[in-house]
């Protein structure tokens, strides 16, 4: 049982399955969540910083702000259908299982970000093109928060086969939403000639940005004259309209 | 044969309170994707449609299963089987009750959400599926001294299963025309 800010740290690196088998009791999980959330927060807020500083300046720190609510809203999202998916015929594993699983791993991701931040800082002086920037983040994303992914299946008590099907579903339900989150809260790297906004309008979705972004990084910026605009979609800025039968909207 | 104890508390068919809940977990899936439908029509006549879907292939096919469950003469009582078929609609409510914050998110934050709705609903039926079939396996092998009676049922639930899953695709075609 970890004692420590330290001990917990290394706990969770090393065996993130025993923090979770930890977390019996409600003294146990009171004195865990906290720093579990500290430890996420710090973590992305390094990670966060490095990221802003492609473009310097106020990014900086709404990068830093911004990187630790990336980690844990798709825990908030994806919980309910991570403990759903991963329910047996006669049994559902415990919420306190479920959610410690789910916050070792955005600790365990923000660990690895801040010690991952170094070397994006030395991406950064190699790629120093926008959208070659966002593709490095992307991937690098992807590593370290799988990292924090895997760490999803100690919330089941015991792993048989038959959870590979419901613990696949998982990690691509916890991608996406982790890329949307990311996508809902950017810029996290801004444009060099764009105005710094906290945050920005939403607009078309992360899997339109990130097709745009590689054609744009090999060099096709599609026809001449041709600039994409986001279009607007989702109920937060689009709505629920009526329809205009007679001609069209 | 810890999974035949774990299995036969659940051989007791849902109440109607579980069977409501189940309901209530496709209505949320489906009004959470409504909610990213972008046209208020639309959006209503999608409210229904997992319910639609998923139960209507249910209620098609189930006969049919316990039909061709008494004709090659396997030894599960009858009403375990429903009971195992209601455990299996059960567990699909419950996952569409569990994934509704997914799509909800999505429906908030893009125009993914249809699409999203789509594929959530068929991983939730093959899901639910492959727990049903699990099932009815471990109960026949539970009624039956024969080695080959949990096999035999897990063939027939895996046909059982492609089939109601085209029955599902058909139904699907026809309420994506209503709803569009």
């Amino acid at each position: 049982m970890s004692t420590t800010l330290l001990s917990l740290i290394i706990t969770t690196l090393r065996s993130p399955g025993m923090v979770v088998d930890d977390a019996t009791s409600d003294a146990q999980t009171a004195w865990l969540v906290p720093r579990l959330l500290l430890i996420t927060a710090v973590g992305g807020a390094v990670f966060g910083a490095v990221v802003g500083a492609h473009h310097g300046g106020i990014q900086v720190l709404y990068a830093a702000i911004k990187m630790p609510i990336l980690f844990l809203v798709p825990l908030a999202v994806g919980l309910p259908a991570i403990r759903a998916l991963f329910a047996t015929d006669d049994s559902a594993p415990p919420w306190r299982r479920v959610a410690m699983a789910g916050l070792v791993g955005a600790a365990r991701t923000g660990i690895l970000a801040a010690a991952a931040s170094p070397f994006l800082w030395l991406a950064w002086s190699l790629f120093r093109d926008y959208h070659m920037a966002i593709l490095v983040l992307a991937a690098s994303l992807l590593v370290i928060g799988g990292q924090g992914l895997l760490t999803l299946r100690h919330a089941l008590p015991k792993f048989r086969w038959v959870h590979v099907a419901p613990l696949a579903v998982a990690f691509v339900l916890m991608g996406l939403t982790t890329a949307q989150t990311g996508w809902v809260l950017r810029p996290f790297i801004a444009r060099p000639s764009a105005q710094i906004t906290f945050l920005r309008p939403i607009e078309a979705d992360i899997g339109d940005a990130l097709l745009r972004a590689t054609r744009s990084a090999t060099g096709d910026y599609g026809r001449e004259g041709e600039e994409w605009a986001p279009s607007s979609s989702g109920l937060m800025t689009r709505g629920l309209r009526g329809r205009d039968f007679d001609g069209g909207e | 044969m810890s999974d035949v104890a774990r299995l036969t508390p659940t051989l007791t068919a849902p109440r109607m309170g579980t069977v409501g809940t189940a309901v209530g977990g496709l209505l949320l899936l489906g009004t959470a994707s409504a909610l990213g439908t972008g046209y208020l029509d639309i959006a209503v006549r999608t409210l229904p449609s997992a319910i639609i879907i998923a139960m209507g292939a249910a209620a098609l096919t189930s006969p049919a299963l316990l039909v061709a469950h008494q004709l090659m003469a396997l030894k599960a009582p009858p009403e375990h089987v429903v009971a195992a078929l209601g455990q299996g609609v059960v567990r699909l409510g419950s996952l569409c009750a569990g994934l509704t914050p997914f799509i909800a998110f999505f429906a908030l934050t893009s125009g993914l959400a249809p699409i999203l709705y789509a594929l959530v609903l068929v991983a939730a039926c093959l899901l639910a599926s492959l727990s049903t079939v699990r099932a009815l396996a471990t109960l026949e092998q539970h009624a039956n001294t024969q080695i080959t009676a949990g096999p035999a049922m897990a063939v027939l639930g895996a046909v059982w299963v492609g089939l109601t899953g085209l029955v599902a695709l058909r139904l699907a075609v026809a309420v994506f025309a209503a709803v569009v």
